[in-house]
């Protein structure tokens, strides 16, 4: 695995959300997804930088929605995990768990 | 979304109008849409209704000062940072990368014309930021009245010396003759 290939935190963090939240993911709803699951407050504009990253590295798609009066008449951007997203995320977890394997009894020990 | 906010109840659903120009001004096309959308969403349906009007306007600041960096990282892809650019200033001269004018400024991805106008437009972009708030607003108008009562002490009291000096050069002639 190529380190280009390898997900940062908050780049897996954005794709679980994107996952999560499945034909109703954008913007506003991915921000208020990772406030709720992580208690973070992000700004949107660090949002908005992950999802441009994936989307160059083919992790996600976007489709722009139909614009709406509550937006002042601005489209909506919704976006979906590809399968190479995917397969990026379960990459991603098998190295935490295999970085974790082991290590509960010594986190246990004062 | 769990803000640190007193509830009171405010009718404005309207960003700050100088902060929503920037941000149409400084975003890039592709999502200029999305991003100011999202926003307008956000400070309207959840940061108004649960803000004051002050701490509600601060979200939004707080947010297109920090959407500012889509500008300068959006897409690594030259030719579209060069679309992105081509929209703010007619390009005549070839491209040149700014990294090699300017190694200490964070703007690997965006090619400009000449180092002068990249940094007339950082220089803008920073200057349309702080006249957006009322403190460094208040802080410009003191310096410039300052600045215009200084120079007028300054004129004054170079203009009597002046004459003073006038006055002494005529007596002496006038005392020679």
């Amino acid at each position: 695995m190529g380190k280009g290939e390898y997900l940062g935190e908050f780049e897996q963090i954005v794709l679980l959300a994107v996952l999560r939240l499945g034909k109703n993911a954008y913007g506003v709803t991915i921000l208020e997804e990772i406030e709720q699951r992580t208690g973070r407050w992000v700004m949107i504009g660090a949002v908005y930088a992950t999802l441009d990253r994936l989307e160059t590295k083919r992790y996600i798609s976007s489709r722009v929605g139909s614009p709406t009066p509550e937006r002042g008449g601005r489209a909506k951007r919704f976006f979906r995990v590809t399968a190479q997203g995917s397969a990026a995320l379960e990459r991603s977890r098998e190295i935490l768990q295999n970085m974790w394997a082991g290590l509960d009894s010594v986190l246990e020990e004062p | 979304m769990s803000q640190n906010c007193d509830w009171k109840p405010s009718t404005s659903g309207k960003p700050p109008e100088i902060a929503q120009r920037l941000l149409l001004f400084l975003l890039p096309d592709q999502i200029r849409d999305n991003v100011t959308g999202d926003l307008s969403e956000l400070y309207s349906a959840v940061i108004v209704p649960s803000c004051r009007i002050s701490r509600a306007r601060l979200w939004y600041w707080r947010q297109v000062v920090c959407s500012m960096r889509l500008f300068f990282t959006f897409r690594k892809n030259p030719q579209t940072a060069l679309k992105v650019w081509k929209g703010r200033i007619d390009m005549s001269k070839p491209m040149r990368d700014a990294v090699t004018l300017h190694p200490g400024i964070q703007m690997h991805h965006i090619p400009v014309g000449s180092g002068v106008a990249g940094f007339l437009f950082v220089f803008a972009t920073v200057f349309i930021f702080a006249v957006g708030i009322p403190a460094i607003r208040g802080l410009l108008v003191i310096t410039a009245i300052l600045g215009i009562l200084g120079s007028g002490l300054v004129l004054y009291w170079h203009k009597r010396h002046a004459l003073k000096i006038q006055s002494l050069h005529l007596d002496e002639q006038k005392q020679k003759r």
